[in-house]
């Protein structure tokens, strides 16, 4: 799986991005929020990101802010971090929209574990959006019949919506994903045979 | 456990990435680059008495270091840092010095471990 790393600390991004090519992550990384900003709006964004609370350009809490406005980046996984110790600031990155909070330095374990939480999520995501558009897909293609239809009386031809009075069979084809295949029930063969044989 | 805590030493590094020698020499090697700048940062800010550009400033160097220890230089920077978010700089000077020292240090430790002059 993807994932940005925005920090400005050049020692942090290396170590992050060894550990995490280590967990089997591909990693993209920048140093401000202004160049994380357009990494999060690429047509390729990783769909996970680490953001450091405090860098030049934009800050964490207000890319956190700025992505969760825009829908389609909105359901990106964020994990924002921080060397803010004060627990007040847990709530306020929280509150900013982000999905997780770790603080510097990291207990690498710690941050192993909160990125499977995050990987599951954003997995369960996908599956979910697949998903949808599959039942999407499959509403579109099925047609559906419904209201009252017109209908002779005594020849049970009905009326479309043209003022055209078709035979119900082709009304049927026509409106639904119906198809016909022509036979003769019992009673019809026997009539048929009687007036056949005069 | 990974954290990093007290003093730095090699050996506590090391042991904090997993026995990861040749990581810690990376770290290292990538700290002695930037630390000096980020110092400088930090006394121009001081140097310009903008409480907002000491603490950013301060932020930067202290995040810098936490990667290696959460004792002396940090310590500093982290004070550093507070009198800028709290607009008091009477006593950033000197405490700006004694960041200097620490910092200089720490680096001249990791030379020391590192080989380098």
């Amino acid at each position: 799986m993807r994932i940005l790393i925005a920090d400005d600390d050049r020692v942090l991004r290396h170590s992050l991005r060894v550990y995490l090519e280590r967990w089997d992550y591909a990693v993209v990384e920048c140093s401000d929020g202004q160049m994380a900003w357009e990494m999060l709006c690429a047509p390729d964004r990783p769909p996970l990101a680490i953001l450091d609370w405090n860098m030049p350009g934009v800050d964490g809490p207000t890319l956190c802010r700025q992505l969760r406005g825009v829908p389609a980046i909105a359901a990106m996984y964020v994990i924002l971090v921080t060397g803010n110790q004060d627990q007040k600031d847990v709530v306020l990155g929280l509150e900013s929209g982000a999905d997780d909070y770790i603080k510097k330095p990291f207990d690498w374990g710690e941050l192993r574990a909160r990125l499977r939480i995050g990987s599951r999520i954003v997995s369960l995501q996908h599956a979910l959006a697949a998903r949808v558009a599959d039942l999407q897909q499959a509403l579109a293609d099925v047609k559906r019949l419904g209201g009252l239809l017109p209908i002779c009386a005594y020849c049970k031809r009905i009326r479309d919506d043209g003022d055209y009075w078709q035979q119900i069979e082709h009304f049927l084809e026509e409106n639904s994903e119906a198809h016909f295949t022509h036979g003769i029930c019992p009673e019809c063969l026997e009539r048929q045979l009687a007036e056949l044989a005069g | 456990v990974s954290r990093v805590a007290g003093a730095w030493t090699p050996a506590r590094m090391i042991r904090r990435l997993e026995g990861d020698e040749a990581l810690a020499r990376e770290l290292m090697k990538l700290f002695l680059q930037e630390y000096a700048g980020l110092l400088q940062r930090v006394q121009a800010a001081v140097d310009a008495g903008s409480s907002e550009r000491v603490r950013t400033a301060a932020h930067a160097l202290k995040g810098c270091i936490g990667n290696f220890t959460d004792d002396g230089a940090y310590l500093t920077a982290s004070e550093v840092e507070e009198r800028g978010t709290a607009g008091a700089l009477s006593d950033v000077p000197a405490l700006f010095d004694r960041l200097a020292v620490e910092i200089e240090a720490l680096a001249a430790q990791m030379r020391e471990f590192a080989g380098e002059p």
